[in-house]
């Protein structure tokens, strides 16, 4: 894929996420300044925010199911940050968005630090989802329960 | 070596302290300390403010993460912060 292209997906992921927000009720901002957060999320009545970071990507097709690949800065999944980072991982699929997989930066360093997930590459680590039997699969490790966890951000009635 | 390693996140006006995946999951395992927070903000000018009346940071700051005492952390050997990113060591207890 051209990195013109990469650009359209990962912008296209991105707003596809900030659309699923909004629906829930959360604000949502874009950083005038690129310091690594894709989105702000906001609660209006309180002003509690979260960072968002998007990774996309898009599925290839496999038997019964998908795979899709992302790639993570380390540095950025190691440091903590205040509020702290949540990732969302969008793929696309042939017939639209499939369900996102939503995972906290200290839980997906855990899954990397402890169950070896992921595999490193240079400076980032590159996290290959399949999707199989209805269920998701990450270096062997089953991520099924943080696809549409959006439970960090419930749905808000304004 | 200190058992007790606490990363650090610089921020422009602050940093975060979070204990290292490894140091969380080594005090859960022997059932060490009940932490007071997951992890601790400050900013650089809060932390100027409190070091000038009462000394340095540091100890307060892991025994928060850690809920552990002072002679606690110094049986374990002291503590560090680290930047996680390249593991620079930002600050080493004299314990370790």
């Amino acid at each position: 894929m051209s990195t013109r292209q990469n650009l359209y997906v990962g912008r296209a992921g991105q707003l596809a996420v900030m659309a699923e927000l909004l629906w829930r009720g959360w604000n949502t901002a874009l950083p005038e300044v690129d310091v690594g957060d894709d989105v702000f999320v906001v609660k209006d009545d309180s002003g509690e925010l979260s960072r968002v970071q998007v990774k996309t990507a898009t599925a290839r097709a496999q038997k019964g199911g998908y795979s899709a690949t992302f790639k993570v800065a380390l540095n950025q999944l190691r440091r903590p940050r205040t509020p702290d980072l949540a990732y969302v991982f969008a793929i696309r699929g042939a017939s639209g968005w499939e369900p996102f997989v939503i995972i906290e930066r200290e839980a997906l360093l855990d899954e990397h630090e402890f169950q070896a997930v992921g595999s490193v590459s240079q400076r980032s680590v590159v996290f290959r989802f399949v999707l199989s039997a209805g269920r998701l699969i990450c270096s062997g490790r089953d991520f099924t329960p943080y696809r549409d966890d959006w439970s960090r951000w419930p749905i808000l009635a304004h | 070596m200190p058992e007790i390693i606490v990363d650090v996140g610089r921020q422009m006006d602050g940093a975060t302290f979070r204990l290292s995946p490894k140091t969380r999951v080594m005090l859960a395992g022997r059932n060490l300390g009940k932490p007071l927070a997951t992890s601790v903000f400050v900013t650089f000018d809060t932390k100027e403010a409190f070091e000038r009346k009462h000394g340095s940071m540091w100890n307060h700051i892991v025994e928060m993460l850690t809920g552990l005492t002072k002679d606690k952390i110094e049986e374990l050997g002291g503590f560090r912060f680290e930047d996680p990113a390249d593991r620079e060591v930002l600050f080493e207890s004299r314990a370790a």
